[in-house]
This record gives C-alpha cells, sequence and structure tokens, in this order.
C-alpha cells in the first residue's frame, strides 16, 4: 500500500530505507530491477550492502538527484573528461571524511549497485590521499606490504628516472 | 554477524584501476613502487601526462618513452609542448627528428597543446611532418595551438584528425609579426574538415574583412570563444547554425586601441541562429551585431560596464534578445533606478539577474547609504524574478578627487580607495542584515538572493582581471515561515550549485526544479 513513488530497501542487516524512486534509480543495477520487477509494493534486498553503509550511499544519491539532469551538453566526450574534471566539491569531500574502512565499503557498495557518480568520486577521494606521498607512506597509509626486493625497486626507480623527477 | 573491514587492497583491479586513473607522473610512479600488484595496475599510468619545455627533456623523453617494446608512448593520453620562445637555428634541425618521431608513436593522444615556442620554431617541413603525425592520432578529441599564423594553418591544412571535438587557435600578434596576414582560407579549409567539432576558440584572430559570403556552413559547433578577434571575425556566428553558445571578449581597454573600425555593413547582416547563451564584455561590438541577433538568447552575459548614458543600448538589446537570464554591469548614480524597470518592460521572459552595480556617490557616506538602499528595494519591488544578485561597489565622483602633486596626490588617491572600500564593505553588511528580507516582502516569486562581496580588487570590474576572483557570495533562500515569507542564509555550495543550474537552465519550466536542488530544512 506504499506510495509509488517510493520504494523499500533492506540492507544486509535487515534495515529498512524508504527512499524516492527517482533516487534509487541512479543506481543503473537497481533501476534494472525495477523495470524488472514493474510496479510492486515489495522491498529490495540488498544483501552485499550493511545499513551504515546504505545510509550514506542513499545521502549521497539525494544530494546528487537532479545532477543527472545535466549532463547535457556537448560534454560527451566520456572518459576524456575524466582527468580535467578530477576536483572534488565540497561537499563531497565533506562526505568521504569517514574512517578508511567506511570509505572503502561505500565504494565496493557504489560499484556493485554501479552508481558511477559516486564510484567517480569516492576513486578521486582515494587518488588525492595518494597524491603527493612516497611509496613507503603510500604502503602506511593503506597497510601495504612491500613484496619488491631493494634491488628490484632501485632498478623500477632507476629505469623511471625521468618521471621521478618531475 | 561478523563486520568484516574493507581495506584498500580488497578493492577489486577495476576499482583501483579507476583509481589510478586520476593519477600520473610521479604520483602513479610511486604508487606502483609499492608493490607488486599496484605496479601491474598503475604503472602504465605514469607517461599518460607528458609536459615538454625544454629541449634537454625532448631528448631524455624520447629516449625514455620509445626504450620499452612496446613502447610507452601508446600510453600517452595528454601530450603537452612548451618549448622555449627561441632556438638557435642550430638545434631547430635537431629538433625535428625527436620530435616527430616522438609524435609518430603517441597515437593514442587525446589532448594535445602547442605552446608558442613550438610553432615558431618549426620549419615548413617538420609542420608536414607534424601534420602527418596529427592525421595518425584517431583517438585526439582537444587540440590547442598557440602562436598560429596562417602559413603555419596550411601546412597543416586538412590534416587534423576528425576526431577532434574542442580545438583551440591563438594567433600570433599581428603588429609582431607583419608578415603574417590573418586571411580566412586556411581556417576555413581546417574547420571544414572536421565533422565532430563542437568547441572552438579563437584568440587574436583580425582579419580585416567580413567572412566571404560563399563560406561553408559549420553545423557541428555548438560552443564558439572569440577573444580578441577583430568585429568581422565574430561573424563566424552566422556561419554556424547550431550554436548554443557564444562569447566574445576583449582585453580590458585593447580592443580602443589595435582593433580596427567595425566595418560599416554594405548589406544587411547574415542573421545569427537563436543562442542559449551570449556573452559580451564590449558594449560596442554587440551593438554592432545587433541587428543580425534576431533571434532570442535565453542568457545574456554583458560584462562591459555601461554606464547611464548607454542604457539605452543596453534596453535595445533586452528588446532584441529577451533573456531569461542576465548578467550585468551598471554604473549608477544616487537614484539607482527607473532603469531596469525599462528593461523588464523590454525582457518580460527575465527571472534571474545578476547585477554589477558600481555606484558612483559624492562621498557623503552617512545620508548615502539608507536612501539608497530603499530606493534599490523599490525599484525591485513586483518584479517576478526567481533569482536575483546584487554586488554593490561604491566609487566616488572624479570631482571628490581633490587635485594635488606628486606624493599628497598618491597618498590622496590611496586615501579614497580605502575610503571607497570601507564604505562598500558598510553597505556590503547593511545590506546582509536588512535587504534579504525586504526584497523578500517585496518580490513575491524570488526564491533566491545573492549578494556579492566584492574582493580586494575592486576597481575592475571585467573578467580576466583579478578582480572578480577575490570575489565571495553569501546566499538566501527566501522559504515561507510561520511570519509569512522569510530568508534563510543558505551554504555557499548550495548556492553555487543553484547558480550552476541557472546557467545551464533553458527556460522557465527549468525553474520550477530549483526548488528542489536545495534541501529544505
Amino acid at each position: 500500500m506504499g506510495d509509488s513513488n517510493r520504494l523499500t530497501l533492506v540492507a544486509s542487516d535487515g534495515g529498512k530505507f524508504v527512499v524516492d524512486k527517482e533516487v534509487v534509480q541512479m543506481s543503473v543495477l537497481l533501476k534494472n530491477m525495477i523495470e524488472d520487477l514493474g510496479e510492486t509494493d515489495e522491498s529490495i534486498p540488498i544483501p552485499n550492502v550493511t545499513s551504515p553503509v546504505l545510509t550514506k550511499v542513499i545521502e549521497f544519491c539525494e544530494n546528487h538527484r537532479t545532477d543527472a539532469a545535466r549532463t547535457d551538453g556537448p560534454n560527451v566526450d566520456g572518459d576524456d573528461a575524466r582527468m580535467r574534471t578530477a576536483v572534488v566539491s565540497d561537499w563531497d569531500r565533506q562526505f568521504f571524511d569517514v574512517d578508511q574502512d567506511l570509505m572503502f565499503e561505500i565504494i565496493v557498495a557504489a560499484n556493485y549497485l554501479d552508481i558511477k557518480s559516486l564510484v567517480d568520486v569516492g576513486c578521486k577521494v582515494v587518488a588525492d590521499m595518494i597524491k603527493g606521498k612516497s611509496p613507503q607512506e603510500i604502503r602506511d597509509l593503506f597497510d601495504i606490504v612491500n613484496d619488491f626486493s631493494p634491488e628490484e625497486e632501485a632498478a623500477l626507480r632507476k629505469e623511471n628516472e625521468w618521471a621521478n623527477d618531475r | 554477524m561478523q563486520q568484516i573491514k574493507i581495506k584498500f587492497l580488497d578493492l577489486n583491479d577495476d576499482v583501483l584501476v579507476h583509481v589510478f586513473s586520476y593519477l600520473h607522473g610521479k604520483d602513479a610512479l610511486f604508487v606502483a613502487l609499492s608493490s607488486r600488484r599496484l605496479h601491474s595496475l598503475a604503472i602504465n599510468r605514469v607517461s599518460t601526462v607528458v609536459k615538454c619545455e625544454s629541449l634537454e627533456k625532448l631528448a631524455r623523453l624520447q629516449s625514455w618513452i620509445l626504450a620499452t617494446s612496446p613502447s610507452r608512448a601508446g600510453h600517452v593520453i595528454d601530450l603537452e609542448f612548451d618549448l622555449p620562445n627561441t632556438i638557435p637555428a642550430l638545434f631547430k634541425a635537431k629538433i625535428a627528428i625527436p620530435l616527430t618521431e616522438l609524435l609518430m608513436h603517441t597515437c593514442n593522444v587525446r589532448h594535445m597543446v602547442l605552446h608558442r615556442g613550438f610553432i615558431t620554431n618549426v620549419t615548413t617541413e617538420v609542420s608536414h611532418a607534424i601534420g602527418g603525425a596529427l592525421r595518425a592520432m584517431p583517438r585526439l578529441t582537444e587540440l590547442s595551438m598557440d602562436h598560429v599564423h596562417d602559413g603555419f594553418l596550411s601546412t597543416i591544412g586538412s590534416s587534423l584528425p576528425p576526431s577532434l571535438r574542442k580545438l583551440s587557435l591563438a594567433y600570433i600578434l599581428q603588429w609582431h609579426w607583419n608578415e603574417w596576414h590573418h586571411s580566412y582560407a586556411p581556417l576555413i579549409q581546417i574547420l571544414a574538415s572536421l565533422p565532430r567539432l563542437h568547441t572552438l576558440a579563437i584568440h587574436r584572430f583580425e582579419p580585416e574583412k567580413l567572412w566571404t559570403p560563399d563560406a561553408p556552413l559549420f553545423p557541428s559547433l555548438l560552443h564558439l570563444t572569440l577573444h580578441e578577434v577583430s568585429l568581422p571575425a565574430v561573424d563566424l556566428v552566422s556561419l554556424t547554425p547550431n550554436v548554443r553558445q557564444v562569447s566574445v571578449t576583449y582585453q580590458p581597454h585593447r580592443h580602443t586601441w589595435s582593433l580596427p573600425p567595425p566595418e560599416p555593413w554594405t548589406e544587411p547582416p547574415r542573421s545569427w541562429p537563436p543562442v542559449r547563451r551570449l556573452e559580451f564584455n564590449v558594449m560596442s561590438s554587440l551593438s554592432h551585431f545587433l541587428d543580425a541577433i534576431s533571434e532570442t538568447a535565453d542568457y545574456l552575459k554583458i560584462t562591459a560596464r555601461t554606464p547611464p548614458s548607454r542604457a539605452g543600448d543596453l534596453i535595445s538589446t533586452f528588446r532584441t534578445i529577451s533573456p531569461v537570464g542576465a548578467d550585468l554591469y551598471l554604473t549608477v548614480g544616487k537614484n539607482p533606478i527607473a532603469f531596469w524597470r525599462e528593461l523588464f518592460d523590454n525582457a518580460p521572459r527575465l527571472r534571474y539577474l545578476r547585477l554589477s552595480l558600481t555606484v558612483k556617490s559624492s562621498g557623503d557616506a552617512d545620508d548615502f547609504v539608507t536612501p539608497w538602499l530603499d530606493e534599490l528595494v523599490a525599484s525591485f519591488e513586483a518584479l517576478p524574478l526567481v533569482y536575483l544578485k546584487v554586488r554593490p561597489h561604491l566609487k566616488f565622483d572624479k570631482a571628490t578627487l581633490n587635485k594635488g602633486t606628486g606624493k599628497t596626490a598618491k597618498r590622496r588617491a590611496e586615501a579614497q580607495l580605502d575610503q571607497e572600500r570601507q564604505l562598500t564593505q558598510e553597505v556590503v553588511s547593511e545590506m546582509a542584515a536588512s535587504l534579504p528580507q525586504r526584497l523578500a516582502d517585496a518580490m513575491p516569486t524570488l526564491s533566491f538572493f545573492e549578494l556579492g562581496i566584492p574582493g580586494e580588487c575592486i576597481e575592475y570590474g571585467v573578467p580576466y582581471a583579478r578582480g572578480e576572483d577575490a570575489d565571495t557570495s553569501r546566499w538566501w533562500r527566501i522559504v515561507s515561515g510561520d511570519r509569512g515569507r522569510e530568508p534563510r542564509e543558505i551554504s555557499a555550495g548550495d548556492g553555487q550549485r543553484v547558480l550552476d543550474f541557472l546557467e545551464d537552465a533553458e527556460t522557465n519550466d527549468d525553474l520550477n526544479h530549483l526548488e528542489r536542488l536545495v534541501p529544505r530544512d
């Protein structure tokens, strides 16, 4: 007996979220699912995403709901534009001002739900964290084990000296 | 259920590659050096952006990028050459080979920038080779070339790849290089060979005559930026039947001394297509084409400072164009208005208006601000605007400046600037305190009010000057509260989004969606 413009998403831990259809459709996965289901009152289970993560994903989609309508115009170069538009808005930056685990969970969820704009922003934020850091700092940041021998690493550095001094 | 924490290395390869797509050069290299798996995912990003600004670097670049097999050149996406302006003749011959070899291998380049030192130093022979290399870049979508001239363009000719979407051509200054005459043929030949080109920027193109009547049309062009071009060249707009945005700008003051005066029309100007957005920063150049602009434009931006004496021009422009949105720079006196009342009579579609007002004052601050604000509110009463911006900047009448000599004069001028700045700040804070509520009461349709706060260099009123960069704004959204319509201040981020939306809005219908942009509290 629901409002036909809203539907219910159920997170892996059973948390229920009533959301505008328009917002849900930012997820390509859910959009296709809704089209397959047709008019229905059934809630949609999202088995891979927990409540805290789904809360954040919905927050993002609510905030960016009007963006999609404005992607007309001649800016149709697809991923060409990617490098140029690597600037993250204040809102998005604040949105991702969470601990690393949650940040990566949001990105994984966005990737699974196929929400392109959220994946883009998340990846940009991670890329920004990497910028300006040394290999060791990157390892420390992300808990990466160095599996190069010192000789190998030195050889790779030497080979790429040109890029290194830029 | 045990919560499983996700770490960076738990992200799948697709996501990691996506992350690294925002990195290049040293950043990509350092990720690649952190572990084997990341090396395999990130190493190709190292050479995606290549900038070459010296002959020495060109040589190193050549050996590094072509050393491996398959060569790294295939990964280059952004390529930029910014060679020194003057290269000794001895080296000119030497750069030809590495340059062409490099270009022949960088076949996946999408964006390329050739700065002035590149083009002024290549011989005709090399130009031919460059043309050949460009033709073999099937993914090139964006090309920017500085210091081009007819000779170079003729040589490049129709060898630009048809994949190009954006092209920027900056001509060499004529008075510097008299031997290069600006004519249409080379440019037409290039444009006619690019069926997908949607964005064209031309700088300093100064032909003396109008486009020839038999020039072809360029239906793919949607965005046109004409900077510092002669007036006859502006008529390119009439050859672009589908253009949506036209921007015609000149450096402050330059147009007054170096451009040839407009030719009087020998026959009626060809009509321009309807455009969505029209931007001019010189009123006279817009007036010159007013007869050609027979259709409406939805968004009009005139960043020329328009003094009251030229209000007539502005009003006839509005009558012709009838914009939905407008961005205007006006000089007004003590009695600001009556003037834009008339604007509205002539532009019934106008719904959002951004005004930068230079207010001429005699300097007697005390009895000035309050009546001026009263007048401002009265003049907007009942106008059907959805969005209004006002950016005030007070300037004293010249007569106020006491004449003097030497240091005294300088000190007085500085003191006056200080005083103007102070008075502007007073007006701004007075406006912030009372204006949103008063406008909400006076204008039943108003949804947003933006108060522009001039930055430090407030004497500049034109784009390309520093003044605007230093500007900040405060935004209010008008909502229905318990006591009728009341303004609530919103964040700068939300205000900016409303503005972005408006800049794209095509019709009044679009404005109905405006409400959804900023979440209600």
